[in-house]
């Protein structure tokens, strides 16, 4: 209660600050997002790629990745050091005992490193070789580059062609942390201004920036929409309209307060919908100062639209993409507080607020008439339009992106492994027998189990070292030995010689595999027959890409329950307003005209049918019926020639092109794909408003 | 001759005093190493290590060159290890017959590609290589100073004594993390062409 009273308050200053997300997983689905964050959190999945043209000096740019970056990255094969990998190789060597038994040839071998570490060397080197007597490091970096799994063989670590050079490099921090990977790229643009990226970082980083971006611009262009209705109103001296608009900012305000209460934060985007949900909502009470604002029939009328308008905006609530149940909510939450508003306002002082109607009635205008018979002819085309319900239409990638991705995915892409996640309490076990599986069934593994033995053949190997550790004799008795190699015998001492428990101390060298203490193994199917073992042994194991290709299923299932529910909902309350078909069909008209004109538009412009273009085909649905319910209201009563009704609809039509119109000029294909069929659904609905209700009627009439 | 010892090249720290040496100063110096077939010599090596407090690691063994660009470098001391370089790749094999193979195209490190490509220069003793890679200085009649020219590299600075007879006598490492190496050779044997 009390954080809903300073909310209110302070929403203004406070919500930049604190209420206002920009995130891009507000465009996935709950099920996705969480797919995604899992696959995200794993280091496994922070390989990024920069490409350099194939005449760049690659070797000078991984040197200088590696002095100025060093600590954002985790692993950068073209600059292989060690002392990069220190916390990484000295658990790998301090693990020798859990992995081995102790060497009967320990001196000799000591003598040989010696010998070897006699020969000039870089530093970094020699305390390599004073920590692992047992050439331990010696298969690890080879192990450290399996994980990756590239279809292309590193050279100097890079994958190289003669179009480009593609550094990968792994960072040290999640996707999540956006304003990490913004300092990373900021720093490797001044390095490397003709440098391309790509990768999960880039991508969130990308998506994060072009949102930003995206609702600056289209806030403006609301804004100046809204300038320009409220200059419309003064120059045709409707001033008292202008009064609605305190009234509708008080309301969608409020629904801007509430949905923070419910969602905890308000998206960017929803708050850039803004404008467009005051188009809507403004058509309630500009409908009711140009007609009597104590009529009852006007506020019938308004009800009706309103319920018609809200069914399908409440049954979208029950999408799956948390952008569109909190826009959802958020506009059924402006439209209902503004209508309320409207309703006590202009009911207790209506002589405030009646407007003279505009002297305007579209009437028998044989342009206008074609263009609203054209769009209904035209409505069909929608169902000749391939849907694209791809995931990849959630997600901004800009050009560069898309050229270095389409390049990596044809020369170079990584294996596709399937994830298998292991039992959370015992990890390690879960994951040798996932290993022992993969090798009787001849696939390849990566994981945990590749690298620790399990707890009971980490004991055998420790007692061997015990026996000699813990003897009260020194491990070596040669004095230079004992010196050079005290890093090594100090990870060997005996009160070190334990077996590794994984869930307080996960070794820094498997650490690709884990993430908040769950762990994952990689398997590598060669064959459609090793795929179907693999599912039948582990149906919960997927491949990210086929985690991502799942979803398109789902916004299929989504459209196939909620379109037809939609339209029974609506035809239903329209039927039942009505009482007649016939003018339940009217009522629809500027929808089927909306349609007309965006399947026009569509094949003009080449616009895309994507998931959200539909999920925006249904709120023009919701809305075109409010005109349609108006108008046939009208005709129905005879009063074609009355001024208010076409009065308020113009208006409105004005208000909501304003309001939607911004969201084209979005790059992000959500709220690109959302404002084209906002902007084009909303033209063709007022020409079926103004021309094609009033045609077929007095068609029908004659 | 002295190929093995650098296999990672030398950064400069500070500048050594010394009148610089020419091109054709060096290939002077460095004639009775021209037109060589194969050269034998035994060395002697010492490491003084900056983070031990007295131990010195000590080494001895064989050295032989095989021109144009193959070199052996047999540890006998303290414990057997041979090391071969040729322009591709170096192997070192142990006693018990392990080996480590590092093929110059898999070195994903710049210097460390740098310094295999210093290495083939020193091995064969180069002289405008050398002199392209390295300031070269004379501190006396009988030794030259070289500091590596590029940045990054492992050693700060190498000093090679002649005797007489224009045989290299001692090598001096200053590596740039403070250890120190000394590398004395034999008498050579050599083959020529």
């Amino acid at each position: 209660m009390m954080r809903g009273l300073i909310l209110i308050l302070l929403f203004p200053l406070a919500a930049r600050a604190q209420w206002i997300d920009s995130s891009h997983e507000v465009f996935l689905p709950k099920k996705l997002s969480q797919t995604a964050t899992g696959f995200r959190d794993y280091p496994l999945f922070w390989w990024n790629f920069i490409s350099l043209p194939p005449d760049a000096n690659a070797d000078l740019l991984c040197s200088k990745i590696y002095e100025r970056l060093q600590s954002d990255v985790l692993k950068l094969p073209c600059h292989f050091d060690a002392k990069n990998l220190k916390a990484l190789t000295e658990d790998w060597v301090a693990d020798l005992p859990r992995r081995q038994d102790f060497p009967e040839d320990l001196d000799r071998r000591m003598g040989q490193t010696l010998a070897k570490a006699s020969l000039p060397m870089p530093g970094e080197l020699l305390p390599l070789l004073r920590s692992d007597p047992l050439g331990a490091l010696t298969d690890l970096r080879a192990r450290l580059e399996r994980r990756v799994h590239f279809t292309k063989p590193l050279e100097h670590g890079t994958i190289r062609d003669n179009e480009r050079i593609l550094i990968p490099v792994q960072l040290a921090f999640s996707p999540a942390d956006n304003g990490r990977t913004r300092g990373f790229i900021e720093t490797l643009m001044n390095l490397c201004p003709e440098c391309k990226l790509f990768g999960p970082h880039v991508g969130a980083w990308e998506n994060e920036a072009r949102i930003r971006s995206d609702v600056a611009n289209v806030s403006i262009a609301g804004v100046i929409g809204m300038i320009l209705l409220a200059g419309y109103i003064l120059v045709t001296r409707r001033m008292r309209l202008v009064l609605l608009l305190p009234i509708l900012t008080l309301g969608v305000y409020l629904g801007a307060v509430f949905t923070v209460l419910i969602f905890g934060s308000i998206h960017g985007i929803t708050l850039a919908f803004g404008p467009g949900i005051i188009g809507l909502a403004l058509d309630y009470g500009v409908h009711a100062v140009f007609l009597d604002p104590r009529s009852k029939h006007t506020w019938r009328s308004n009800l009706a639209g309103l319920l018609t308008t809200l069914a399908i905006l409440i049954l979208m609530i029950f999408s799956q993409i948390p952008l569109l149940k909190q826009m959802m909510v958020f506009s059924v939450l402006g439209l209902s507080f503004s209508f309320i508003l409207f309703y006590f306002f202009l009911r207790r002082w209506p002589r405030v607020f009646m407007t003279k109607a505009y002297a305007f009635v579209p009437g028998s205008w044989k342009p206008g008439e074609w263009l609203a018979l054209l769009m209904l002819v035209a409505c069909p085309l929608v169902f000749f339009r391939p849907v694209d319900i791809s995931v990849q239409n959630m997600n901004y990638e800009s050009p560069s992106t898309i050229e270095v991705r389409d390049w990596f995915a044809k020369n170079a892409g990584a294996l596709n492994p399937f994830w298998v996640e292991e039992k959370g309490d015992d990890a390690l076990e879960s994951s040798h027998a996932t290993r022992e599986w993969a090798e009787a069934n001849g696939l390849e593994y990566e994981g945990l189990a590749a690298s620790l033995p399990r707890a009971k053949e980490q004991e055998a190997h420790l007692k061997t070292w015990r026996t000699k550790a813990c003897a009260r004799k020194p491990l070596v008795s040669d004095p230079l030995k004992r010196e050079f190699f005290e890093p090594f015998l100090r990870s060997v001492e005996c009160a070190r010689l334990e077996p590794r428990d994984i869930r307080l101390f996960p070794p820094e060298y498997a650490a690709d595999f884990v993430s908040g203490g769950r762990w994952v193994s990689l398997l590598f199917p060669k064959n459609d027959e090793q795929l179907s073992k693999l599912r039948a042994k582990f149906p919960n194991a997927h491949t990210p890409r086929e985690m991502f290709e799942a979803f398109p299923r789902i916004f299929m299932f989504e459209l196939s329950w909620m379109v037809p529910v939609a339209f029974l909902l609506a035809l239903g309350f329209l039927w039942f307003h009505f009482g007649s078909a016939l003018a339940t069909f009217y009522s629809i008209v500027p929808f089927l005209s909306g349609l007309g004109c965006w399947a026009i538009a569509a094949a003009v412009f080449h616009l895309p049918l994507t998931f959200i273009s539909l999920i925006g085909l249904l709120m023009v649905f919701g809305f075109s019926l409010d005109y349609g319910i108006f108008v046939v209201d009208l005709l129905k009563a005879k009063n074609e020639g009355q001024h208010g009704v076409w009065s308020a609809l113009s208006v409105c039509s004005f208000a909501t092109l304003a309001g939607f119109a911004p969201l084209v000029f979005a790059y992000h294909p959500v709220l690109r794909d959302l404002g084209h069929m906002l902007l084009w659904g909303s033209l063709g609905t007022f020409v079926g408003t103004f021309w094609g209700i009033p045609r077929l009627y007095r068609w029908r009439a004659a | 001759v002295l190929s093995l010892a650098f296999i990672h090249v030398f950064a400069w720290a500070g500048s050594s005093s010394g009148s610089p040496v020419s091109v054709e100063a060096l290939k002077k110096a460095l004639a009775k190493y021209q037109n060589v077939k194969t050269l034998d010599v035994d060395f002697h090596q010492t490491k003084t290590i900056k983070d031990m407090k007295g131990g010195k690691l000590e080494s001895s063994g064989h050295l032989r060159v095989e021109r144009p660009a193959r070199v052996l470098w047999k540890i006998v001391r303290p414990e057997p290890l041979n090391v071969t370089l040729d322009a591709e790749k170096i192997v070192i094999t142990g006693s018990d017959g392990s080996t480590e193979t590092f093929k110059a195209a898999d070195a994903a490190s710049p210097r460390d590609r740098r310094n295999l490509e210093d290495m083939l220069n020193w091995l064969k003793l180069d002289a405008v290589a050398i002199s392209s890679s390295f300031n070269v200085m004379r501190l006396n009649a009988t030794t030259l100073v070289f500091e590596p020219k590029h940045e990054g590299a492992a050693m700060k600075k190498l000093e090679m004594s002649l005797n007489p007879k224009g045989d290299v006598r001692e090598l001096k490492f200053l590596e740039a993390s403070g250890d120190e190496m000394t590398l004395s050779f034999g008498q050579p044997k050599i083959a020529r062409e």
